[in-house]
């Protein structure tokens, strides 16, 4: 009889269970912190994305005013910076005179995510203003 | 002198230490009860271990189904100035145009949604605009140039000046010409077509259909996109059960929409907003789970509770091109 034998193989069984737990453990919490992650940017993302548009929609409801470089911090830290221009294009359309024209602007937004987030999303929105008289563009 | 071995002188040796029986048998004892405690442990982490897995695996799929249709739907109806004619049954019998998008209602099953709009985002697949007027009958456009455009195979081509639009396919292209004709779309390739003054965008039409396939494998429903050119559908997400879609119309113009209702049929530029609406299940269902299918949209719940762990996605996208 060996007791110093006995007791190593008890050792060596825990231990290899124990390393496999952890492994599994490890891996499972990988995946929540993943997923965390995940949730963390697709909520930075949307945020950005409301934000540029809400740039985009202050930009097309300035029309036929234009912007330039206009920022606005929002309530929840996100910021837009929107320009708008006009890009020449004049759109006849079906049911009004040749005196007519539509005008045709951009309205370009980038969204900023809030300060402890990283993230951007632009926004490119085409306006079709109208209708003017031909010549003028309001 | 020799006598023969008593009982008395037996000499110890090692080679005869061993275990009683009753040392045994206490040993396994603790053994069982250890080794049950360590396999028990070992099968719940195991367990949970994999529902978290195929949990995870679930909410994937749903993050992705709701990432290429909302980008899609909320594209829907770009660059396109009024309905686009289609072929008679291609959406279904009776619809000959489109305008931004369309959605099929089913009250027992998933609905589908189509969704057309000018792809001219892309620099590897930048629109052109055409040289001439498009001659009737030609069957072709000369245009700028055909970079963005794929050699062969069947793609649709919107040509429009703003104010008309017309569908085509293009069966080939040469460095100034994409020509039309062949496919579903055949039908157009010799329409008159007088509109068109130079310069006309011609440019790609992302004209897609999106549908939940649960009959070629039943146990995995997967959500298909099929691109309308004639092309295979292709996957989106595996394990989508169900999607319900829900219009939601500004019916007196004040740009506030004023009501929800199921697809049908609907002057498309009420359309101001779609709500998006899924169900995702687990890949595989799992023993000692018990979850009905819930009611989604204007489908009933389901009746018969199987094992599969379900999560739900419900989004509310803007159409920004509807045409207003």
């Amino acid at each position: 009889m060996n007791p110093s034998n006995e007791r190593g193989s008890a050792l060596i069984i825990t231990m290899m269970l124990l390393l496999i737990l952890t492994a599994i453990g490890i891996y499972a919490i990988s995946i929540s912190t993943t997923e965390m992650s995940i949730a963390l940017q697709s909520k930075t993302g949307t945020a950005t994305l409301n934000t540029a548009e809400s740039g985009a929609h202050y930009a097309i409801d300035k029309i036929p005013t234009l912007v330039t470089n206009d920022n606005e911090t929002l309530a929840d830290q996100s910021s837009y910076s929107v320009s708008s221009l006009a890009t020449g294009g004049m759109t006849l359309k079906p049911g009004f005179g040749t005196n007519y024209r539509f005008a045709d602007f951009m309205a370009d937004s980038t969204g900023t995510a809030p300060s402890s987030f990283v993230g951007q999303r632009r926004l490119q929105a085409v306006v079709i203003f109208g209708p003017v008289p031909v010549g003028t563009m309001y | 002198m020799m006598r023969p071995p008593g009982n008395g002188d037996r000499v110890p040796r090692r080679s005869e230490a061993g275990f009683s029986l009753i040392e045994v048998m206490s040993a396994l004892v603790i053994l069982a009860i250890a080794m049950t405690a360590v396999f028990a442990t070992f099968i719940s982490q195991q367990k949970s271990f994999t529902t978290q897995s195929r949990v995870a695996e679930m909410q994937q799929n749903l993050r992705q189904a709701v990432e290429y249709m909302s980008r899609d739907i909320r594209m829907a109806g770009y660059g396109i100035p009024d309905n686009v004619t289609i072929p008679n049954g291609v959406i279904a019998a009776g619809v000959t145009s489109i305008r931004s998008l369309y959605a099929k209602d089913s009250t027992t099953g998933p609905d589908q949604i189509y969704i057309l709009y000018l792809f001219d985002m892309d620099d590897n697949q930048r629109s052109t605009w055409n040289t001439a007027p498009m001659a009737s009958g030609a069957g072709s456009v000369t245009v700028d140039n055909t970079d963005g455009f794929l050699p062969t195979t069947g793609e649709l081509v919107i040509v429009t000046d703003g104010i008309n639009e017309q569908l085509f396919q293009t069966v080939s292209k040469t460095a100034t010409a994409l020509n039309f004709g062949g496919g579903t779309y055949q039908g157009f390739a010799n329409n008159t077509y007088g509109i068109g003054p130079p310069p006309s965008t011609v440019a790609k039409a992302r004209f897609v259909r999106y549908y939940i396939d649960n009959t070629t494998d039943p146990a995995h429903p997967t959500l298909m996109a099929d691109r309308m050119g004639g092309a295979a559908a292709q996957p989106v997400a595996d394990d989508i059960e169900d999607m319900q879609l829900t219009y939601g119309l500004d019916t007196n113009a004040d740009g506030i929409i004023d009501s929800w209702v199921p697809p049908g049929a609907v002057t498309p530029p009420q359309i101001r907003q779609v709500r998006l609406q899924f169900i995702a299940r687990a890949r595989l269902p799992e023993a000692g789970w018990s979850e009905t299918r819930p009611a989604l949209g204007n489908r009933a719940a389901g009746t018969t509770p199987d094992g599969y762990r379900r999560r739900t996605y419900d989004i509310v996208i803007d159409v920004r091109n509807s045409g207003v």
